[in-house]
């Protein structure tokens, strides 16, 4: 599997909404597993998706989602 | 787990079963030669009971399971995009296989055989695949 480096705070940004996945899920129109995927960094949402994501949680999609540069890479490495 | 991947659960060991049944009576007949071989009907039956079988489990899925029935996201439809990649590649091979025996005059027992064991394969092969991508996530 390719691995990615995109991260994501989708789960904190849902909790601090006071919503569950199935909330989430259910305004999304995708099922509680994919919800479920995206939190445990196993699927890269679409754009739209993600652009949904954080219009419903309230805040931007690069408070949702981070792609970490190079640089950054390296220095965890 | 969702809908789809319990779908796929439920199709998966009825390709083997099904399938495998049909090896198991095929493989003690080929000592004999393969134009004593019978093997239409059983081709035919197994083909049959594979798409029936298939339609059943899913309904008795759908009835217990019918809040979800049916139910197809984003991520199921890149996953289903995905796997059939697999599917045309495996499919692939066993169509040319197939198409050479027939320029090349072959029995008929070995065309029928290379197409059906070759789709049976690419089937279960796209089934696999898409369980890997549900347990281990797609990026």
């Amino acid at each position: 599997m390719k691995p990615t480096r995109i991260t994501n705070e989708v789960k904190m940004h849902r909790q601090l909404a006071s919503m569950t996945q199935e909330d989430l899920a259910q305004r999304l129109g995708v099922t509680r597993q994919t919800v479920i995927a995206i939190e445990n960094g196993k699927y890269s949402p679409t754009l739209e998706t993600a652009f949904m994501m954080a219009s419903i949680l309230g805040v931007g999609v690069e408070d949702l989602f981070q792609y970490p540069s190079e640089e950054e890479v390296g220095k965890n490495d | 787990m969702n809908y789809q991947e319990k779908t796929i659960l439920i199709a998966l060991p009825l390709d083997f079963i099904i399938f495998g049944a049909y090896g198991i009576w095929l493989i003690p007949q080929l000592s004999e030669g393969i134009e004593n071989i019978d093997y239409r009907t059983p081709v035919i039956l197994a083909l049959v009971a594979s798409v029936l079988l298939t339609i059943i489990s899913q309904i008795l899925l759908a009835s217990f399971d019918h809040k979800q029935a049916n139910v197809e996201d984003v991520r199921d439809k890149e996953i289903r995009r995905r796997a059939n990649g697999y599917t045309l590649a495996f499919l692939a091979a066993p169509y040319l296989f197939g198409l050479i025996l027939a320029i090349a005059e072959a029995d008929y027992f070995y065309i029928v055989h290379v197409m059906l064991f070759g789709g049976v394969l690419a089937d279960i092969v796209t089934s696999l695949a898409q369980l890997r991508f549900y347990r281990r996530g797609i990026n």
